[in-house]
């Protein structure tokens, strides 16, 4: 027997009445918990039998200011501030949802990818809060809750196409089903978010550093600085950023010292680039999706990630999806964003479906969401 | 008094409940964990103590008469150790005390394994000392020592080098335990103190063998006991220069 089957195993705490389409049965509340990252969060969703969600609280605490020193997450940091806080946060969540652990239908915590320092802290809380109170237990893979949160916040059903830009992730994926997603493009380098950071702190911006060269790029002239379109046009449907990045290190150390202009001009001059790369790519990946769509189907682009929130790439993105003949769809930053109720989302799914897990699940600091996708030439361990 | 106690510092993994109503055991010797009104797991295990804690916890209590619901008191070890074995431990017990309602009682990892220790060794640590060394690498040993006689701490776990581990001891005779003994045996005798004997090396901590007089429910949530920083340094000059 797989491995795979072993772990996901049936269990009769599930609601009978459940089908395998998953949009009948009865009401799920289920309990979300993410710590993945620099984000200790809990939630409380509510999926109806109808298969609508809807968040009863959504807590989260970040971490900025325990990492803000060293310009970027240190894991072991992350950790602790998790170990210190998760507990309250849950507290809070139920509170706000006026549900009891009693109440719940199901208990889910984020098991993979991210940081195993954190992902042990939310796995261990999540399976003992379970084996407390005698609900089955959900094991989430990050990038699925994710890649769901548009069933939450806009109803939209798979097939779908969807892009996943974080600090961490950097993906073009097909949307099938739960459990079934194909990726298509990944970064064979960085991040677009991790480039974000990386350049806000050459710049000397804060820490985020998306939210920080956004604000400074308002101000400047995308002209001035010219910077490369790494991969634009290809076939394969693949991102790279290692370029981009270096050339924008060139430009600055030729400005430097740096006006408050300059700084400006290359924020700027780099979110540019970032739109024309990332259209492109999504671009690619929508002629190797249109096999996936029926004739006369409404074709969605959905968007998740931290870098969703960047004004510019979503307004690059909605001009691609409407020369394409898509519609795209953004959850609210609060859900795009790392938190618990897009794992809470992802448990209700799977509870529904009957998707269960063992108390000894371990947790995957590497999980991709495609494990049969051949792998980009060139890429590391973020593919 | 129902309690449950775990620990997943170092490199066993241990689970035990107890369900002792008068306070002391029919013998009056050993712990509450080790009377009639008990059950118990031990693993000795390297890494995976997130995997097996769970259900570890579910197979005791699938044993004891009682349910999460009923406990009176629950029982953790908060380091030194692993870091993320002592934050397995700290999160179970959070999570326990958010559904029981149950107040936390917390023990040092090094207690334990001197609970542990003087169980095997017996009559012979009597009018000595005990002390736990647990190899904490770069040189460093996590110590204490406990009176042969009753096991009362005579110091705060520490974070310290095996000679000045050696210092501490004051030259009293004492048995050494845990994986650092060795290191601070030897370290006696360079400094030409009291013999130190090296024992059980291979020692890891068992909760069963907590007395019941060590646990006092505090008021506040488990902290753990790191004794180490995170290994990570503030950058700075990162950013390129700016116009004054």
């Amino acid at each position: 027997m797989p491995l795979s089957a072993l772990e996901r195993k049936q269990d009769s705490r599930v609601p009978d009445e459940d089908s395998k389409s998953g949009h009948s049965g009865q009401p799920l509340v289920v309990l979300g918990i993410e710590t993945s990252c620099d984000e200790t969060a809990a939630a409380i969703v509510l999926r109806e039998a109808d298969g609508r969600g809807r968040v009863l609280s959504n807590v989260v605490r970040s971490q900025f200011d325990e990492h803000r020193p060293y310009g970027g997450v240190v894991p072991e940091i992350a950790a602790r501030a998790h170990v210190e806080c998760l507990d309250a946060i849950i507290k809070a969540a139920l509170a706000e949802a006026n549900v009891g652990l009693a109440d719940l239908s199901g208990i889910a915590a984020t098991a993979g990818p991210g940081l195993n320092g954190g992902l042990v802290v939310g796995l261990v809380t999540g399976k003992t809060l379970a084996l407390a109170a005698d609900k089955p237990f959900l094991a989430i893979n990050h990038l699925e809750a994710h890649a769901l949160t548009v069933g939450l916040t806009d109803g939209i059903a798979p097939p779908y196409l969807m892009l996943l830009v974080s600090g961490g992730h950097t993906q073009t994926l097909l949307v099938e089903g739960v459990g079934r997603y194909r990726r298509l493009g990944t970064t064979i380098d960085d991040a677009i978010g991790e480039a974000f950071d990386k350049t806000a702190k050459l710049l000397g911006l804060g820490y985020p550093g998306g939210p920080e060269v956004e604000k400074a790029a308002r101000a400047g002239d995308p002209s001035r600085f010219p910077l490369p379109r790494p991969m634009l046009g290809r076939a394969e449907p693949h991102f790279s950023l290692a370029g981009l990045k270096t050339a924008l290190r060139q430009r600055a150390e030729a400005a430097a010292p740096l006006s408050d202009q300059d700084i400006a001009d290359l924020c700027a001059a780099f979110e540019a680039a970032v739109c024309d790369v990332v259209s492109d790519r999504v671009g690619r990946a929508m002629e190797m999706a249109a096999g996936a769509f029926t004739p006369g189907q409404q074709k969605w682009l959905t968007i998740a990630g931290g870098v969703a929130a960047n004004r510019k790439i979503a307004v690059a993105l909605s001009t691609l999806a409407e020369a394409r003949g898509y519609r795209l769809a953004v959850p609210p930053p609060s859900l795009c964003t790392d938190n618990g109720a897009m794992i809470a989302w992802a448990g209700a799914e799977r509870l529904a479906l009957g998707l269960v897990d063992g108390l000894d699940f371990a947790a995957k600091p590497r999980w991709p969401l495609d494990p049969d996708a051949p792998a980009a030439i060139g890429a590391g361990v973020k593919a | 008094m129902n309690m449950l106690a775990f620990d997943t510092c170092f490199g066993g993994c241990s689970v035990a409940a107890g369900w002792n109503a008068s306070g002391t055991n029919a013998s009056g010797t050993g712990g509450p964990f080790a009377s009639d009104h008990a059950v118990s797991r031990f693993e000795r295990l390297e890494r995976g103590h997130a995997e097996r804690l769970p259900p570890m916890i579910a197979a005791v209590l699938e044993e004891a008469p009682f349910a999460v619901s009923d406990l009176d008191v629950i029982v953790v070890t908060t380091g030194p150790g692993t870091f993320t074995g002592q934050r397995v431990g700290i999160a179970a017990a959070r999570a326990l005390s958010l559904a029981s309602g149950a107040p936390v009682a917390v023990l040092s990892s090094l207690a334990v394994m001197a609970y542990t220790a003087a169980a095997e060794i017996g009559p012979e640590i009597a009018g000595k000392v005990l002390a736990v060394a647990v190899d904490a690498r770069r040189g460093e040993i996590y110590f204490q020592a406990f009176a042969g006689d009753g096991l009362a701490p005579l110091n705060a776990p520490t974070l310290t080098t095996p000679e000045a581990a050696a210092q501490i001891l004051e030259g009293r005779v004492a048995i050494s335990v845990g994986s650092g003994a060795d290191m601070l045996a030897k370290a006696a005798q360079a400094l030409d103190r009291a013999p130190v004997t090296a024992r059980l090396g291979a020692l890891e901590p068992d909760v069963r063998f907590i007395p019941f007089s060590s646990v006092v429910p505090g008021a506040g949530l488990p902290q753990p006991l790191y004794l180490r920083p995170p290994d990570a340094k503030p950058q700075d000059g990162a950013s390129l220069k700016r116009v004054s």
